[in-house]
């Protein structure tokens, strides 16, 4: 039975084993809301159209940003989730459309959903202030060539996303140009997504567009929104490049929430290893569900979406119908997302796993609770889903479960740092050399340029630096006063904003003899995601793939019952392209340059659902792909490694061989002929040492690690040539695990922007012991530069993570478990550490 | 710090030149425009743009089909469903063809030659505008408004879809008014799909200028999609030799659309008469009065096409379509022994057309059985099975209730 949320707090509060594992718990007053009568010019259709919806008056915030509007300024809207914000901006729009016939307005959402959901709202909006309906148009991808002319001829309220723009408006602009002639706003909603790649992608489209609405004599006004990021005015004067208004007062009431951090129990001190987030997710999500109410989970991956939604289902038989968990992640069909947002409103979904494809202003109502599993990566998104709890009146909670990785350990010892600490910055790089190329060369499709003009913030000469490069290629033709596009292309084809490949794969299953599609996923994923062997989930059902086409696209699955769910292997190698920089640093060198990553998936391994028991391996065989990317890596110096060896720090504690050891030792001299089979000595009076190929704490069995096929038979001294090796590697990955969960958090960038390799024998460093951190954007967007400056500043926060870290051998929260990558990571990794930050070269 | 052109290497993009030309040289071309070909410059109000005339005498004939004006017979008007006739005066009507930087259309792609055929007193001139440089653009617009005053007519092929709507473009760019909204749009590439879609394996203009005309072109021809890069190597080099072939081609283009609407305007005029040489040609009129609304002369071609021995596929579909029109004007008795006639070549639709007929009209409930279970053993396939089933479904059920079975 449904008890009010308080009661279940405090319950939670009270018990000594849910209490002792929350570490901090802040609550967030419920707040009155501010008020503003309606602008005394504003239109009085619009007027009767609010009152009619019981509006009498409008939040403070709303007001400011009429008057900023009215003032002919750039408004920024940074208010929390559900704050009318859209009202904000649909308010001096739609009184402009009334007011001037002429005045057109475009709408631009990063996806088509969201496009969607406010195409409905504003149809409805027009509609009730007796506007034909033909004013309003989504226009995108979906929208069938046959209507579009028609579009194009009356809207005066175009709704699209930046690629449509990209590559189906603006390369076509003369049949809009009445459209743009009479351009007066420009909306942009959820400005904070557009930052990374994708922002500096939009940010060159805007520049098309302001160009192309000059050509016609237009000069728009923006209005943007955007959730809490710690520099709106920044990353929107940087989108526009114009000066711009932040509106950053809430005004909107809000209920009373609770928010907590909860760092799941130690289970296993030797290990460091803690009850998993996942599973102690779902017990609180399933207790809130059925104490508080809806309940919304958000995971950091669409498999752990998936695996949510399985435990979830079995967590809560006995109260819920499997209908009422279901999903929610990008890879979904439309109309599928549309039917559980609309089953999130009305109520009957009770509980949703998601990813943060449900973090965008999808319109599902305010949640009772919020469970996050793991840190999502920024503040900024981390308030953003826990702004889906909350409701005008009444309680809400958000819980975010810290998981193992070192930046959410970090997060749970000091909470400060998430509570009060400004959330991140969201930068993008407008001028990245290869987007700016991309872009320049469909702006000059769009126009001709004439000497002396610039693009953007851009110079003019700089421009025509870049025009004459194009010139170069035969692209662009000089003519003396201007460049022309000369090229039989359509260049704006060839540039995909999202930057993941435009490619996608269709997931494709047989159901009823018929073959049916259940989903996409993107070519890049496609490999890691769907292999031959893969188990992929989609909706609780697990599937197996049976192959993977990547020439025609399509994977085929085959729904299955099985006991266990598939991790791929992954074989990376980074080489040197061509090297900027270089200059020494403590213990070794750092460089920054262009490289080459070639990732490959090799294989994956089988877990038992629930334990997580390493139940097998299997081999898979697909191509390579590749990214042209900048990288910073640090190459250590041979002294380092030689002190590092003669202090012995890379030797390692002993190990408990398990009882069957000394017989398997036996029986591999024997079967070795009792010779070193690296160099061929034989013994000589003393027993030779027998080596595990495959480091024992890989294993989660001591007969599978004993087994004799993974036992080698070598003299001491090629034995200890071939720890070292194994110690070397586990010391640079342990290095490396850390400062890829660290250095986002000195970028402000999401997890997934930058990779981290580790290599003991680094193409990169003439073969000397190396960790890289690259871009994950193709040509970089400035992360590696960031870091090379970074360097000291990163290894003495690694070196206080490691070093503060109270597990014995390395844990996922510092420099990985161990056992998973080589034999104890920790203290190589330490000594690692110690050497790299000191002070002086 | 590396060079721009270094840094964008390293990026993947690749500079430099491709088997690109030379660039032109400064001094005195050899191979200059005006050295090679026999033109001269138009004067406009934005510069002047260079231009090639020709005429073609009175009896000049494309292949076997005389290009000089026929008045369009008023049945091309009535198909093309334009507010007023076409080509009702030689004076008015104008033929255009472009050649244009690619074929992706957008605002980036130029038509660097414009060629407009008239019919004079004396035959058929041709005018051709090219541009030298991008920068003669609003020139070359110029001259074609002034050369395009009192057309009416603008035949073109592909033109709506393309050529059209290009210029419409180039003139918005140039922000200059556009003479093309006015005109009769006679696209002549629906036409030719329409007639010639069962019978043709394509209905590309060089295609049927040969097939339909008869007419070949001489080896100075280029093929048309090499053309984007003569001119992009004309504009690096200066040198105009290879442009001779894309003048001849535009040229031919321009005669092979008049030769090819005098064959369409004969075929129009008199589709009954034994002009009209293949069957098929006559299925394809039969459907094209008929959707002109000429109902009458179309029962008329599809009865002779019936009767001229066409094809299997086109033989089923000429009896669909007779029947469907006798069927929409009440003539069910003319339709039976068609749908008879079809029901015997395995024809579901005309099974159902049968049952109809016997369970409505003829109130026959045992023969609307018999022929509602010959379409039901007629649904051999999936996708017959897909449009059929229930509908047939239905109707066995309803019979057998009325028959009280």
């Amino acid at each position: 039975m449904l008890m009010p949320l308080t009661d279940l707090l405090n319950r939670w509060r009270t018990s000594p084993n849910t209490a002792r594992s929350i570490t901090a718990w802040q609550v967030d007053p419920p707040r009155p809301g501010q008020y503003a009568p309606f602008p005394p010019d504003l239109h009085p259709r619009l007027v009767t159209i609010l009152q009619a919806q019981g509006i009498s008056r409008l939040y403070t915030h709303q007001a400011e940003t009429w008057q900023a509007v009215q003032a002919g300024e750039h408004p920024v809207i940074v208010t929390g989730t559900a704050s009318g914000k859209t009202l904000a901006y649909n308010l001096p729009v739609l009184h402009h459309l009334l007011d001037r016939p002429g005045t057109r307005a475009l709408y631009l959402f990063p996806t088509k959903a969201l496009a969607q959901d406010q195409a409905d709202t504003l149809t409805g909006l027009l509609a009730a202030a007796n506007l034909p309906p033909q004013t309003i148009a989504t226009y995108d991808g979906d929208t069938p060539q046959s209507r579009r002319p028609a579009i194009r001829q009356n809207v005066r309220l175009l709704i699209t996303n930046p690629d449509m723009l990209h590559t189906g408006i603006l390369p076509h602009h003369t049949r809009w140009a009445d459209f743009f002639q009479h351009l007066r706003f420009v909306v942009i909603d959820e400005m904070h997504v557009y930052r990374g790649i994708f922002g500096a992608h939009v940010a060159n489209v805007l520049r098309r567009l302001k160009r192309i609405a000059a050509f016609y004599g237009a000069a728009p006004q923006f209005i943007l929104t955007s959730a809490t990021i710690a520099n709106p005015d920044e990353l929107a004067a940087r989108l526009v490049e114009l000066p711009v208004t932040v509106i950053s007062r809430d005004a909107a009431p809000r209920g009373r929430r609770d928010f907590l951090i909860y760092n799941p129990p130690v289970v296993r001190p030797e290990l460091g290893l803690r009850r998993s987030a996942l599973s102690e997710a779902v017990r609180l999500a399933g207790e809130l569900a059925r104490h508080a109410g809806q309940t919304l989970v958000f995971s950091r991956t669409r498999r752990g979406a998936e695996m949510l939604v399985s435990y979830l289902r079995t967590a809560t038989a006995d109260f819920l119908p499997a209908e009422a968990i279901r999903g929610y992640r990008s890879g979904y069909l439309p109309r599928h997302r549309r039917e559980i947002e609309a089953g999130l409103r009305r109520g009957q979904v009770r509980l949703a796993a998601a990813t943060s494809a449900l973090e965008l202003g999808v319109d599902i109502g305010g949640m009772a609770a919020v469970v996050m599993v793991g840190f999502p990566g920024t503040l900024a998104a981390a308030r953003q889903q826990a702004g889906r709890a909350g409701r005008r009146e009444g309680e809400a909670v958000a819980v975010m479960v810290a998981s193992a990785n070192p930046l959410d350990q970090f997060l749970a010892r000091h909470p400060e740092y998430f509570f009060d600490r400004p959330p991140e910055q969201a930068l993008i790089n407008p001028d990245n050399l290869l987007i700016l190329w991309m872009h320049l060369r469909c702006a000059l499709f769009e126009l001709p340029f004439h000497r002396g003009d610039s693009f953007g913030r851009l110079p003019p000469e700089t421009v025509a630096e870049l025009l004459d490069a194009l010139s170069q290629t035969g692209e662009a033709h000089p003519t003396g006063s201007r460049w022309c596009w000369m090229a039989d292309k359509y260049p704006a084809e060839d540039v995909s904003l999202r930057n993941a490949s435009p490619e996608r794969v269709v997931l494709q299953t047989v159901a009823d003899d018929q073959p049916t599609i259940i989903g996409e996923v993107d070519r890049e994923s496609a490999a890691w995601m769907v292999h031959p062997q893969a188990i992929y989930l989609h909706e609780g059902q697990t599937y197996r793939v049976d192959s993977l086409d990547l020439d025609t696209q399509v994977a085929s699955l085959q729904p299955v019952d099985t006991d266990y769910f598939t991790e791929p292997k992954t074989e990376t190698t980074v080489q040197l392209v061509e090297l900027h920089r270089q200059t020494g640093a403590p213990g070794g060198k750092k460089f920054l340059g262009d490289v080459l990553v070639v990732r490959r998936v090799v294989g994956y391994k089988k877990f038992r659902w629930f334990t997580h028991e390493h139940l097998g391996d299997g081999q898979v065989d697909l191509p390579p792909t590749e990214l042209p990317t900048t990288g910073y890596w640090l190459a250590l110096a041979p002294e380092l490694v030689d002190e590092l060896r003669a202090q012995g720090e890379w030797s390692n504690d002993p190990i408990d061989y398990g009882p069957n050891w000394p017989a398997q030792r036996r029986q591999a001299r024997a079967r070795d002929g009792y010779v070193c089979q690296m160099c061929g000595a034989p013994e000589r009076g003393q027993a030779h040492h027998v080596h595990h190929k495959i480091p024992f704490r890989q294993f989660s069995s001591y007969r599978e690690a004993n087994r004799l096929s993974n036992l080698i038979t070598l003299c001491p001294t090629c034995h200890r040539r071939a720890e070292q090796a194994v110690r070397m590697r586990s010391g640079l990955a342990g290095v490396a695990f850390v400062l890829g969960h660290l250095a986002p958090l000195f970028l402000m960038c999401d997890r997934g922007d930058i990779a981290v390799h580790a290599d003991a024998a680094s193409p990169l460093a003439e073969g000397r012991p190396a960790v890289v951190v690259y871009d994950m954007a193709p040509g970089g967007i400035g992360f590696a530069d960031r870091l090379f400056d970074l360097h000291v500043e990163l290894m003495h926060r690694s070196l206080e993570v490691v070093s503060h870290c109270p597990c014995p051998d390395g844990c996922p929260a510092c420099v990985g478990p161990a056992g998973e990558d080589g034999i104890g990571g920790k203290r190589p990794a330490l000594a690692l550490l110690q050497k790299l930050a000191r002070e002086s070269v | 710090m590396p060079n721009l052109s270094d840094r964008l290497k390293a990026l993947g993009v690749r500079l430099g030149a491709r088997d690109l030309p030379p660039p032109r040289p400064k001094a005195e071309n050899p191979y200059a425009v005006t050295r090679i070909l026999p033109g001269k410059f138009l004067p406009t109000d934005y510069g002047p743009v260079f231009a090639v005339e020709k005429w073609f005498g009175a009896d000049y004939r494309h292949g076997h089909q005389p290009a000089a004006f026929r008045p369009a017979p008023p049945l091309l008007s009535t198909w093309l469903d334009a507010s007023r006739p076409a080509c009702t005066a030689a004076e008015t009507v104008a033929y255009l063809d472009t050649e244009t930087t690619g074929l992706s259309g957008g605002t980036g792609t130029y038509a660097f030659m414009v060629g407009v055929a008239f019919y004079r007193e004396t035959g058929l001139q041709t005018v051709q505008l090219f541009m030298t440089s991008p920068d003669e653009e609003p020139a070359l617009l110029a001259a074609l408004s002034s050369l395009l005053q009192g057309t009416d007519t603008l035949v073109t092929f592909n033109g709506k879809e393309f050529d059209v709507p290009l210029l419409q473009t180039r003139y918005r760019l140039n922000r200059m008014e556009s003479p093309l909204d006015s005109p009769v749009q006679l696209d002549l590439l629906p036409l030719a799909r329409r007639l010639w879609r069962d019978r043709l394996p394509e209905r590309s203009l060089g295609y049927l200028e040969q097939a339909i005309l008869g007419a070949t072109r001489t080896e100075e021809d280029v093929p048309g999609r090499l053309i984007p890069y003569l001119y992009f190597s004309y504009l690096r080099s200066g040198d105009a030799r290879p442009l001779r072939g894309v003048f001849y081609h535009n040229r031919m283009d321009l005669l092979a659309m008049a030769g090819l609407l005098n064959h369409v305007a004969d075929l129009l005029e008199s589709p009954l008469d034994g002009r009209v040489a293949h069957p098929l040609d006559r299925l394809a009129l039969a459907r094209l009065c008929e959707s002109a609304g000429r109902v009458a002369l179309a029962e008329q071609l599809y009865r002779l096409s019936l009767e001229a021995g066409l094809p299997e596929e086109s033989y089923q579909d000429a009896l669909a379509r007779l029947s469907a029109l006798l069927k929409r004007q009440g003539r069910l008795a003319q339709a039976i022994p068609l749908w008879e006639e079809a029901a015997q070549a395995g024809q579901i639709y005309a099974c159902v057309e049968l049952a109809k007929y016997y369970e409505h009209t003829a109130r026959d409930l045992t023969q609307a059985l018999r022929w509602t279970e010959a379409g039901l053993s007629l649904l051999t396939t999936p996708s017959r099975r897909a449009r059929w089933h229930a509908e047939l479904r239905h109707r066995q059920k309803r019979l057998h209730r009325r028959l009280g079975r």
